[in-house]
């Protein structure tokens, strides 16, 4: 019997008439949902660990590889079959040497919606002809991309799934045509779903709930007829749900083979249909029995499943899983013994029952209990992180003692923050609690920078002289204006789960509004032009070069969005200077434009260096190298992002006209940090990772420069903060950006201390691996890269040490 | 929330600052401040009492409970309050006079002796202006703010325009009642820099309770009351009460204070 995989997300179910052909399922996929722990889950039937995501990402690490674990592949090949493989090439670092044929397409280049699939298409036909394969799997990407990119409204989706219905007709009418392919089965199914945004890797309904289908001629015979287009009985759960798990015992049943392993799979009780004679389901489903009874007997030492009339305490009163699990198994030994060694057909269906309960309550007892954890590291990590607060506070302490109202504020918001790390929703929807903070910061300012207040601050002034010598007095209505910047940066993306799907400036009103947003784009391009043309020194050389920078820089971004987001573009007043752009190589002009950036930033420390030595032009340095900093940002943001930095320039302006205070800076840098992130779109699922800016300028994988570019274009509106923020704070003195950089670390150790905290206690919360896990990801991200790496070295004078 | 009495002026960095209006007192008679003490209970009472018909269909129920809100205000105003114009403040002639425009409203008639329970016109003419110029005016204002706090743009806008004329009659007709159209009195209130008492109290109270309102909306309970308007409003009435309290009470006459190297303050919720 020979066996393909198609894999691919249908969301829309109403595909291919299902003449009792087919059997369809729901199968649950369990979160994470990204590609690399669903195919575990699908070839060893195990339940994957968190660590996968991470692998996923960083897929070119050979740690993730299944070459040793016990699949169904690995048992085919024992076999001595042959395995074929076409699609995703995820398949191949997770079985090298596996395949006998192969063509993997890499997944990473999410923007490709048709190559990524006519590479695996055109193998199809030829495939279908040869006999010498056991197992043929086509991976299909096209789909996903689509959901990545533009969601699962997109204009492409629907064509996409036509496509996708074409290839199956193929397959099966290969199937019913072909004479070697008589008894082969054919399985569709999803690894993932996605969610309202098109993305996945969380555990939204939508995300948990592909389709499966098993197709054969042979399935007519069976009399199951199911109705298609069905109704759903519960959210997007169509038909009979099953685990995805459940796949692995199944083909292993179907096709004659070893259960693998660690399978946790269920063999799917429909299917048993395909033995008439009734202890030959019993056979199956008792091998698939004591598979998973080894399982948990490895999982529970101590206990004991070996039948004992004194230790029977199976009342109606059901206690913990394990303990149902046990009295499963001796119902079904009873039943056995029973029976005797030749139960007949009328015995059959009731051990049937008996052992698909006990193999549904091993699945849920090993399902729960599948991770395993060292407290022990927990808590040296939990140590670890609170010797940084005690070692943090009480320099912070001593710093705070003269800011009494902004340090009751920095306290509030830091206590809040900690508490509302235990909080599930509150881990989701973290963007709400930055947005509320920040109005009653703003309400600080304006009380305090209104100038209603009697005693008008005359603190330091020069501060901000040097950058912005242009900036009124402290506007009246300074706190108004920045309210409602921030209003509308709060809007520019729906980000967590509640409300993501809700209209926003860069997916609902800048798709339709195409000539307001390309007008925007020009504008901050050409704005950061003009802050270079102003920073640099007259020479006509460097204008030129600072010029030319800009120009093919914003080419890049238009021919980018022009392949990856034509729905942008369609019909703006661009389009004719698309036509022209669309020669140029992606690749080299991105090239072009990082080399300029290099050279200019170069440039920017040497100019600063001749300006220190000839007059004390503070802060010259940095805006050059700001400016240009600038310019990369706006290259790894999306398109629909890139006016929001011309919102941050009147944010930063006015913030620099109210002369704030050390302490009142630092809030005000950090609140900004966190919350451009998550006006950006950032979030803490998984699914949020924008990796559509991943590969500017590289052609092909490399983990280290893909994780930079990653990282930058998903933190870009922080890492301007920071930027920006030292700007604003150029006048101070040594001591005082000791002070910010040491309230900024306290920040972040007791931010890191919570979620650790958080994820420690709740270890056992049903969010786990959904919320919480996923939030330790992101603030080790922005605990090691971005306050480490941005937020410390940045703060250090490079300049400095140019001279020295 | 701690702050200094403003007849401290303890920190005069500002040469000559502005003096500030003082606080307000409720009327000193036996009625006045027994309905004192009610009227936030009442408040409360009525928010509970129609709690579930509020969860149920707030923009009909916000706009048939506004009458009687407008109404519970109007009577508290006119029951415990000094109308704009009567201040009898031994301290205070000299801005009583420039608290009214003159000839704007005829209504500079020194009756201190007989504020308390004096004539109804005198009473009446404040609160409907009052209540005229908290429709006309801090509704809106009122309204733009919340969204600048984060309510919904473009959708839920009879339910934000409603939100904002609850909290509207809840903050501003008892400063209008008071203190007129001074404008001296209104920068100090856009500063957040009046002096507390019951007023004032009520009405930073019911800012910062909307603000604190918006708290428990992100949560996943999925429970009815969530909606938008819902928290925000229970929030503000809470707030109103608590200020209200603490603004005549322990708070009295003390001011937010924001200076960097001033005691405890509390100026960062208000709006």
């Amino acid at each position: 019997m020979h066996c393909g995989v198609i894999s691919f997300i249908p969301k829309t179910l109403g595909f291919y008439s299902l003449k009792g052909a087919a059997l369809p399922f729901t199968a649950y996929a369990g979160a994470p949902t990204v590609t690399m722990p669903r195919l575990k889950a699908i070839t060893t039937g195990s339940v994957p660990s968190f660590l996968d995501v991470i692998l996923n990402i960083a897929e070119a690490d050979t740690s993730s590889t299944l070459a040793h674990q016990d699949t169904w592949l690995a048992q085919l090949k024992a076999k001595g079959g042959k395995l074929v493989m076409y699609g995703d090439d995820t398949w191949l670092k997770l079985f090298p040497g596996m395949f006998g044929r192969a063509d993997g397409t890499t997944s990473f280049f999410v923007s490709d919606f048709t190559e990524v699939d006519n590479n695996v298409t055109r193998h199809v036909p030829n495939e279908l002809l040869q006999d010498d394969w056991s197992a043929f799997i086509m991976h299909f990407l096209g789909l996903d991309h689509i959901g990545h990119k533009a969601g699962p409204k997109s204009p492409y989706m629907i064509p996409k799934q036509h496509e996708m219905d074409s290839v199956v007709n193929m397959v099966y009418t290969a199937l019913e045509q072909e004479k070697h392919l008589d008894t082969t089965l054919f399985i569709l199914c999803g690894d993932h779903g996605m969610n309202d945004a098109g993305n996945h890797g969380g555990s939204s309904v939508g995300e948990t709930s592909p389709a499966l289908l098993f197709i054969s001629p042979k399935f007519q015979r069976q009399e199951i007829r199911n109705n298609s287009p069905t109704q759903e009985f519960s959210d997007l759960q169509y038909y009979h749900t099953v685990d995805q798990t459940d796949i692995t015992p199944t083909l292993a049943g179907l096709l004659g083979l070893p259960i693998p392993l660690n399978s946790l799979g269920v063999f799917i009780p429909e299917l048993l249909a395909m033995w008439d004679y009734g202890p030959h389901r019993v056979h199956m489903l008792l091998e698939n029995a004591n598979q998973l009874l080894r399982a948990v007997k490895g999982s529970f030492p101590g206990y004991n499943f070996e039948l004992n009339p004194m230790s029977a305490i199976c009342g109606p009163q059901s206690l913990t899983d394990i303990e149902r699990a046990q009295c499963a198994w001796f119902r079904v030994l009873e039943l056995l013994n029973g029976s005797g060694a030749n139960y007949d057909s009328g015995a059959s269906s009731e051990i049937e029952a008996a052992l698909l309960l006990f193999l549904r309550s091993a699945q849920r007892l090993m399902s729960n209990a599948a991770s395993d954890y060292n407290p022990i590291r927990l808590y040296v990590g939990l140590s670890i992180a609170s010797l940084a607060i005690s070692l943090t506070f009480f320099p912070v302490k001593r710093l705070l003692v003269k800011f009494t109202p902004a340090r009751m504020f920095l306290g509030f918001s830091i206590l809040s923050y900690s508490t509302m790390m235990f909080a599930s929703s509150y881990v989701e929807e973290e963007q709400q609690f930055w947005y509320w903070v920040l109005t009653g910061w703003v309400v600080y300012l304006h009380v305090k920078y209104a100038g209603y207040f009697r005693g008008n601050p005359t603190q330091k002034s020069g501060s901000a002289k040097s950058y912005w010598p242009f900036v009124p007095s402290p506007p009246r209505f300074g706190a108004a204006a920045l309210a409602v910047s921030y209003r509308l940066l709060r809007r520019w993306n729906q980000t967590g789960q509640k409300f993501a799907a809700e209209p926003d400036i860069s997916g609902s009103f800048f798709p339709s509004h195409q000539h307001t947003l390309w007008a925007l784009v020009i504008f901050t391009y050409a704005d950061t032009c003009l802050h270079l043309l102003f920073d640099l020194p007259a020479s006509v050389l460097w204008r030129f070069i600072s010029c030319a920078v800009t120009l093919s820089a914003f080419l890049f971004k238009l021919s980018l969005a022009a392949s990856d987001s034509p729905e942008l573009l369609g019909n703006s007043f661009l389009q004719p200077l698309v036509m022209v752009t669309h020669k140029m190589d992606l690749l080299y002009n991105a090239r072009m434009v990082l080399c300029g950036i290099i050279l200019l930033m170069i440039y920017s420390m040497f100019i600063g260096k001749a300006r220190e030595t000839t007059h004390k032009g503070r802060g010259s340095l940095s805006t050059t190298f700001h400016e240009t900093l600038t310019l990369f940002l706006l290259m790894q943001s999306r398109v629909t992002n890139i006016p929001a930095f011309l919102v941050f320039r009147v944010q930063i302006t006015i913030l620099a006209s109210m002369r704030l205070s050390t302490l009142e800076q630092t809030i005000t840098s950090l609140l900004m940090q966190y919350v451009t992130f998550y006006a950006f779109g950032g979030s803490n699922a998984i699914s949020s990772v924008d990796l559509s800016n991943s590969y500017n300028g590289i052609s092909t994988y490399n983990v280290i420069i893909v994780g930079v570019l990653t990282f930058i274009s998903n933190w870009a509106a922080p890492i301007w903060w920071v930027s920006a923020s030292r700007l604003l704070r150029s006048p101070q003195n040594q001591e005082e950006k000791e002070a910010h950089i040491t309230i900024l670390t306290f920040h972040l150790a007791t931010m890191l201390m919570s979620v650790m905290a958080a994820c420690t206690t709740l270890r056992t919360h049903l969010f786990i691996w959904t919320v919480f896990s996923p939030k330790y990801l992101y603030t080790m991200a922005w605990a090691i890269i971005h306050h480490l790496v941005v937020n410390v070295l940045g703060e250090i004078d490079w300049h400095f040490f140019m001279n020295s | 929330m701690s702050t200094t009495p403003p007849s401290s002026p303890s920190l005069s960095q500002g040469p000559a600052a502005p003096k500030f209006a003082p606080p307000i007192h409720i009327l000193p008679n036996s009625i006045s401040k027994t309905y004192a003490l009610i009227h936030p209970v009442v408040l409360l009472a009525l928010l509970a009492f129609r709690f579930n018909a509020l969860v149920a269909d707030p923009v009909a129920e916000l706009l048939g409970n506004l009458p009687f809100l407008a109404l519970l205000q109007v009577a508290f105003v006119m029951t415990c309050l000094p109308p704009a114009g009567s201040a009898k403040d031994d301290d205070d002639k000299s801005t009583s006079a420039a608290i009214l425009k003159p000839g704007k409203i005829g209504l500079r008639r020194k009756n201190t002796a007989k504020s308390d329970s004096g004539g109804l016109s005198t009473k009446l003419i404040p609160a409907i202006l009052s209540l005229t110029l908290t429709t006309l005016l801090a509704t809106p204002v009122l309204a733009i703010l919340l969204v600048l706090f984060g309510a919904p743009l473009t959708t839920h806008h009879a339910e934000t325009l409603l939100c904002a004329a609850h909290m509207a009659l809840l903050t501003s007709t008892a400063l209008i009642y008071v203190h007129g159209v001074d404008g001296s009195v209104w920068k100090e209130v856009w500063g957040a820099q009046r002096p507390a008492d019951a007023v004032w109290g009520a009405a930073l109270g019911t800012c910062v309770g909307a603000w604190f309102g918006a708290v428990p909306i992100p949560l996943d309970w999925d429970r009815p009351w969530q909606a938008f308007p819902i928290t925000i409003l229970v929030g503000a009435y809470i707030g109103y009460s608590v200020g209200f309290g603490l603004g005549r009470t322990v708070l009295f006459g003390k001011r937010l204070r924001i200076e960097e190297n001033g005691e405890l303050a509390e100026g960062k919720k208000a709006d």
